[in-house]
């Protein structure tokens, strides 16, 4: 069977390297290329325009999944629907081979096609990859698959370089095949949606993208200083050096952290893993929206990763201690492969955070309270503020956009050693542009007490509080523990919140204040 | 609408007094009119938006994307969902019921079914939605590939070889 690199849809696979080596020796080896513009991304893909995205050195055969990448088997080659229109009526005259494949069922916008196939079992799914080739095509969509082995094993999973694989591998009774299960190698199935979500997890994250960088950087800084140029007005900050005590700095390599947590699980998106089965799959995956180990737990897991390292200066005042075990979740270890990350959100429960890389590298882009991101949606009651697209798709059809905005967002690469300090109700967008570990803490300061106060007294608050059980009494409990431990503190912040704004009131011109209105700026309850 | 909580709950029963007197115009594809209740509306996540972003409501809503046959089915849905009640364990039976009929009669008639999925996709009608899907779904399950094949009017394209392939990967799955 012929290669599916032989694609005509990918000319920038020119060079497959057989071994994937996951963000290291990316782009020594290739030419720098003119960027060209286009609206039709999707377009300048079919027409093979290699300027327009780099794929991964380790791209996946084609989209489909159906195919090991790894192992050079076959793969399903989806093409966007302007191939069709270019080709003129499609290779040999065929057509899509879409539409006889899927009869019935052709009318069917592909992505409601696989969200009625979302709703079969594996059983029903292989049965209807059989039918014919197209619907083998739509059936091997990896994320259906990746949806069946999170729900039927968990994290209890061996990946095997697709979701597809990984499936049918633990249901032959965990058994090595002596030859992989290999996918049919189809063309002539045109789809933008299929392709679209190829495209997304095999492309290189574009130069332009990452060279903007528009964070203020500090060195040595005072805890004042950071306080009254940074905390105060509410703005980000990159500190460099910070970390030097940090024994986790050097300790923490992959050999170190898979003896320390063995037979530990951490939280994986939806299910647990292990470390050394999540590895497995950050290793070999490449997906849209990889899956990132996120634990909130970790230092009650592995207490020894809790001593590695400290809470910089800066944020030593941590306000929901008073709360004891009753408090909110607040520290995190983070270790995810290039290409995941966290889309558009804001922080929970209105606190401020610190992201700290420790190995690693990644790519922030961060809007201030007022500006809501490109693309994204918030609900009017603030209860959903997640953003729809994945990351990719953020930067392929979102970031030029705020090019022209007045308010640009505040952008940089956040690299091992350095933290970044990210002010509540600031937007923020993530993505380890390598192999990262990073340490990040959500707290409160009497900075952002009454803020963090007020937003837990919402009417909503059942919907909007995170972290905790007990969403609903968690202000007052919140508020009693402050005024026990530090009586007249909330008092005091009130008065000088309110002098402040007369203050300010004296100096802000009309104009300005309409300005501020129109942009409906943040409010502090003053 | 199922609320988490008695605040939001009172809420969302403030607002559908407020806004339930108000009517609200689509107009399908081909230029036909349709007076519903905002009540009704609302079940289009699409429609609830724009209406809420102060939108248009005296001049209505045209829906490119939809030909009057499928938005009078899609409205009889909306009307049942949002103009009446689910709070007792009689009323959200009645409500299943009326599901229950309603998918049975569009089951009936497959071109129709997948006309009303697509609408339901656009307007972001999440129930509707999800019952015209599950719908879609039960007729594949349980089929062999040429049952599949039969069901769907699906031509068989696949090789000898390809099937072999296929039944190797499908033993395992």
């Amino acid at each position: 069977m012929p290669s599916a690199f032989h694609s005509l849809l990918l000319p920038a696979i020119r060079n497959p390297k057989p071994s994937r080596r996951r963000g290291r020796g990316r782009g020594g080896s290739k030419r720098p290329k003119k960027t060209t513009k286009s609206k039709n991304r999707l377009a300048d893909a079919a027409a093979g325009d290699a300027t327009s995205f780099h794929l991964k050195t380790s791209a996946r055969a084609g989209p489909g999944g159906a195919g090991s990448g790894r192992r050079g088997g076959g793969g399903c080659l989806v093409q966007p629907l302007g191939n069709l229109l270019l080709l003129g009526g499609g290779e040999g005259g065929g057509g899509n081979l879409r539409d006889a494949g899927l009869g019935a069922l052709r009318p069917l916008p592909d992505d409601v096609l696989l969200d009625v196939l979302g709703l079969l079992a594996a059983r029903d799914l292989a049965r209807l990859s059989a039918a014919s080739r197209a619907l083998y095509v739509v059936a091997s969509h990896d994320p259906l698959w990746r949806a069946l082995v999170l729900d039927e094993l968990g994290g209890d999973f061996a990946f095997s370089g697709s979701w597809r694989a990984t499936y049918i591998a633990a249901a032959s009774g965990g058994r090595a095949h002596l030859l992989p299960p290999r996918g049919l190698e189809i063309r002539g199935f045109y789809s933008d949606y299929l392709f679209q979500s190829w495209l997304c997890a095999n492309m290189e994250m574009r130069p332009e993208w990452l060279h903007r960088d528009t964070i203020e950087r500090r060195r040595g800084m005072s805890v004042e200083q950071f306080v009254s140029e940074f905390e105060e007005p509410n703005r980000p900050v990159l500190l460099e050096g910070c970390l030097e005590s940090w024994p986790a700095l050097q300790k923490w390599t992959r050999e170190h952290l898979l003896k320390v947590s063995a037979g530990k699980e951490f939280a994986v998106g939806p299910v647990s893993m292990t470390l050394d089965r999540y590895l497995q799959y950050a290793d070999n995956v490449q997906e849209e929206r990889p899956l990132y180990l996120f634990d909130a737990k970790f230092t009650e897991k592995v207490p020894e990763m809790g001593r590695d390292y400290e809470v910089p200066a800066y944020f030593r005042e941590d306000l929901f201690g008073v709360l004891g075990e009753e408090r909110p979740d607040h520290r995190w270890v983070i270790i995810g492969p290039a290409g995941s990350g966290s889309s558009f959100h804001v922080d929970p429960n209105s606190t401020s955070a610190w992201n700290a890389v420790i190995k690693g590298a990644k790519k922030w882009v961060m809007f201030p309270p007022e500006v809501v991101p490109p693309g994204v949606h918030p609900s009017a009651d603030g209860a959903e503020v997640t953003s729809p697209v994945s990351i990719m798709e953020w930067f392929m059809n979102f970031y030029g956009a705020c090019k022209t905005w007045e308010k640009r967002p505040v952008e940089c690469i956040c690299r091992a050693g350095e933290v970044v300090f990210v002010p509540n109700g600031w937007w923020h967008l993530v993505i380890n542009l390598e192999e990262s570990i990073a340490i990040t803490q959500n707290y409160v300061s009497r900075r952002n007490l009454l803020n963090v106060l007020d937003f837990l007294k919402r009417p909503n608050a059942s919907e909007l509080v995170s972290g905790t059980t007990d969403r609903v009494n968690l202000h007052d409990k919140f508020l009693n523990a402050i005024d026990m431990t530090y009586p007249g503190m909330i008092k005091q912040l009130e008065l000088e919140a309110q002098q402040k704004a007369a203050a300010r009131k004296k100096k802000v011109s009309l104009w300005e204040s309409a300005v501020d209105a129109n942009t409906g700026g943040f409010k502090f309850s003053f | 609408m199922a609320t988490g909580s008695g605040a939001a709950a009172a809420a969302a029963d403030a607002e559908e007094k407020e806004s339930g007197s108000r009517m609200i115009t689509l107009t399908s594809n081909e230029g036909k009119a349709f007076v519903v209740t905002e009540a009704s509306a609302r079940q289009s996540a699409t429609i609830r938006s724009m209406v809420d972003d102060g939108g248009c409501v005296d001049k209505g809503f045209p829906l490119p994307n939809v030909d009057s046959k499928t938005l009078a089915r899609v409205i009889q849905y909306c009307d049942e969902h949002g103009n009446k009640e689910a709070h007792t364990v009689d009323e959200r039976a009645a409500l299943a019921k009326f599901d229950k009929d309603f998918i049975a009669e569009l089951d009936a008639d497959k071109a129709f079914l997948y006309d009303v999925t697509m609408a339901a996709n656009y307007l972001h009608i999440q129930g509707l939605f999800a019952l015209t899907t599950q719908c879609i779904a039960d007729t594949i399950k349980g089929k062999t590939p040429e049952e599949i094949r039969t069901a769907f009017g699906i031509e068989y394209d696949l090789t000898a070889q390809d099937e072999e392939e296929i039944k190797e990967e499908d033993t395992h799955a």
